[in-house]
């Protein structure tokens, strides 16, 4: 019963128009952004230019964060990205008196000697770096910035995992050649190109899956079948888990599909460069990166549906999905609860080491969520069939 | 006119009203979300693209709600009053109540300390949330579903997010970029797209 059900609710999702848009979408935005195959080369020795990597060195954090921190105190107006839009925090005479004090305690100088320096250092033409003073730890540095912090506002750069993650140095011959062993041992070619393919794919994600959620769930209003549907002896939980999984199928089988073909590519490269490819990362990162986010995104338009209606739930989705994006305090890692996690380099694999364990607490959160959700939509609508009423107590919206 | 005010009246208390409230909110919400302090010139206009262009979905992708059920719009097809008509007087509505929030945000902008240029930034924004808004529009007309003329809509201002330049003239964000020439072309499409969106629908 359960399986017949399924395979209808696929069948009708493969023909609703939503499915076809759903699909191009899917595809145009990720052969667009990815449609050019990245090429691994063995870097060359002598040459002038690497590129950048994040650096953990404290000292160079606390340098470029109070470079910043200059910066800002010149301006007058600190950034902050509390919601991911730009918010401009202009402090109160007494807070810019703190936020140079802190400053000043944290270059060993007053502002005007710093200032001072930077002129002389300007009319001689050469650099000069905002260095901390030299008695100053990274710990006081950190209690420093949490201070900063707390008179700015959330969302600024003097958060830990904000400047931390920004900090960069240039790269040696010796670290891109590091960067690219690692790439072809531990990654496989493979791995390092299926984190990009899921980066673009969550963001994506985030945003389709409500369209064909809110179809679905007023497709019976849409056709006066709801009262039908109730009268059916069919549970209320075998109704909406085979609508819920058959969604969940069909968003993901054409993602997987997607993944394995712009994944061959690398299959071929790594073969050429000698270097045993992952032939599963194809399959391995979607699922335990992207099923996680189609099952709350889902889950979370279901419940919505049928406590509100088809419009709110995409206003709700649209908002969180921005939010998600545009608050990211990096595009690399930084997992946090975000609903898209991103990254967006084709490499850094020994900090997705790192973070790997972020992202799985991350995904398990939201998938543990979903179901928690469901299970909330699956009650909802059964004390609806009930003779519960609906939550804008008519059966009359169509769209 | 006095039959054109009846029609407006009842189509904004029994349909529109929901849509016009869910705009109100997403306007109120920009004062907990953005700031709309000593802004300079480019950062003004990142909030009247970025967050504003939003509301011309919520407000013209949902103008069909009414004849969504296809027995009331054969029922209103009998009526005297063509159909054109009515939707005409309802896209007016619409575009009413975008300039409202429109003028409401410049003026709060102004206010507040921020580089405004007030009948070139009016006019840009009208345009490219009128342009956004009549995608929505017109799939859902074409459509009969306003879902797919929300998504259609929310999916060309997802991907000019990441990936504008290939739009050219009809991307939107232009005016962060300090460029105003696309506004011709958008109001064109904008136009084009709301006529067809009737057009095509009353054909089916």
């Amino acid at each position: 019963m359960f399986g017949s059900l399924f395979l209808k609710e696929c069948k009708q999702i493969r023909k609703s128009t939503v499915y076809y848009i759903f699909l191009a979408c899917l595809i145009f935005f990720m052969t667009t952004q990815l449609g050019r195959t990245s090429i691994i080369t063995r870097p060359v020795d002598g040459a002038q230019d690497y590129g950048e990597k994040i650096t953990k060195d404290p000292e160079r954090i606390m340098s470029q964060t109070l470079e910043e921190f200059a910066r800002q105190i010149y301006d007058g107006k600190f950034t902050t990205y509390p919601f991911g839009f730009y918010k401009a925090m202009h402090p109160s005479e007494e807070e810019s008196r703190k936020l140079l004090d802190i400053f000043e305690d944290c270059i060993g100088q007053t502002f005007e000697e710093f200032n001072e320096a930077r002129v002389v250092a300007y009319k001689k033409g050469v650099d000069c770096p905002t260095l901390p003073r030299t008695d100053l730890t990274y710990d006081e540095f950190k209690e420093k910035m949490v201070e900063v912090s707390k008179i700015i506002g959330k969302g600024s750069s003097f958060e830990q995992a904000e400047y931390e993650s920004r900090a960069t140095e240039p790269m040696t011959y010796e670290d891109a050649m590091k960067e690219y062993d690692e790439i072809c041992n531990i990654d496989g070619v493979t791995d390092a190109f299926m984190r990009i393919f899921c980066d673009y794919s969550a963001i994506i994600l985030s945003l389709l899956p409500v369209f064909l959620g809110v179809t679905r769930c007023v497709r019976d209003r849409r056709a006066k079948a709801t009262l039908v549907v109730y009268s059916k002896s069919i549970s209320s939980t075998k109704i909406i888990l085979s609508r819920y999984l058959s969604n969940i199928v069909m968003i993901f089988v054409p993602v997987l599909l997607l993944g394995i073909i712009m994944h061959s590519p690398y299959i071929f490269q790594a073969n050429s460069l000698g270097v045993t490819p992952h032939y599963l990362s194809c399959i391995i990162f979607p699922v335990i990166w992207l099923i996680p986010e189609i099952t709350i995104v889902l889950a979370l338009s279901f419940l919505l549906t049928e406590i509100v209606n088809g419009i709110f739930t995409i206003v709700v989705q649209v908002v969180w999905a921005f939010i998600s994006l545009f608050s990211a305090s990096t595009i690399v890692g930084g997992f946090g609860m975000n609903l898209i996690p991103r990254w967006n380099s084709f490499g850094d694999t020994k900090l997705f080491l790192e973070q790997k364990t972020s992202l799985y607490e991350n995904r398990l959160i939201y998938f543990v969520a979903s179901i928690v959700v469901l299970i909330i939509t699956i009650l909802l609508y059964d004390w609806k069939r009930k003779g519960g009423k609906s939550g804008h107590g008519k059966e009359q919206e169509t769209n | 006119m006095a039959k054109s005010k009846k029609l407006i009246s009842s189509f904004l208390r029994y349909q529109y009203f929901p849509h016009i409230l869910l705009t109100i909110l997403f306007c109120l919400g920009s004062t907990v979300i953005v700031s709309f302090r000593n802004l300079n010139l480019l950062q003004s206009a990142m909030i009247m693209e970025r967050y504003l262009d939003l509301v011309g979905v919520f407000l013209f992708a949902p103008l069909f709600m009414a004849e969504a059920d296809r027995e009331i719009w054969q029922l209103k097809q009998s009526k005297r009053t063509s159909m054109y008509v009515l939707y005409l007087l309802r896209v007016i509505v619409a575009c009413i109540l975008l300039a409202i929030a429109i003028t409401t945000f410049l003026i709060i902008l102004q206010k507040s300390n921020s580089q405004v240029e007030f009948g070139k930034m009016w006019i840009g924004s009208f345009c490219e949330i009128l342009f956004l808004g009549s995608i929505g529009f017109c799939v859902s007309g074409i459509t009969n579903q306003v879902v797919l003329g929300y998504m259609a809509a929310i999916m060309y201002y997802a991907a000019n997010i990441g990936n504008r330049q290939i739009y050219g003239k009809f991307a939107l964000f232009q005016m962060t970029g300090h460029c105003y020439d696309f506004i011709p072309y958008v109001l064109g499409a904008a136009v084009i797209l709301l006529c067809l969106g009737m057009l095509l629908r009353e054909k089916r």
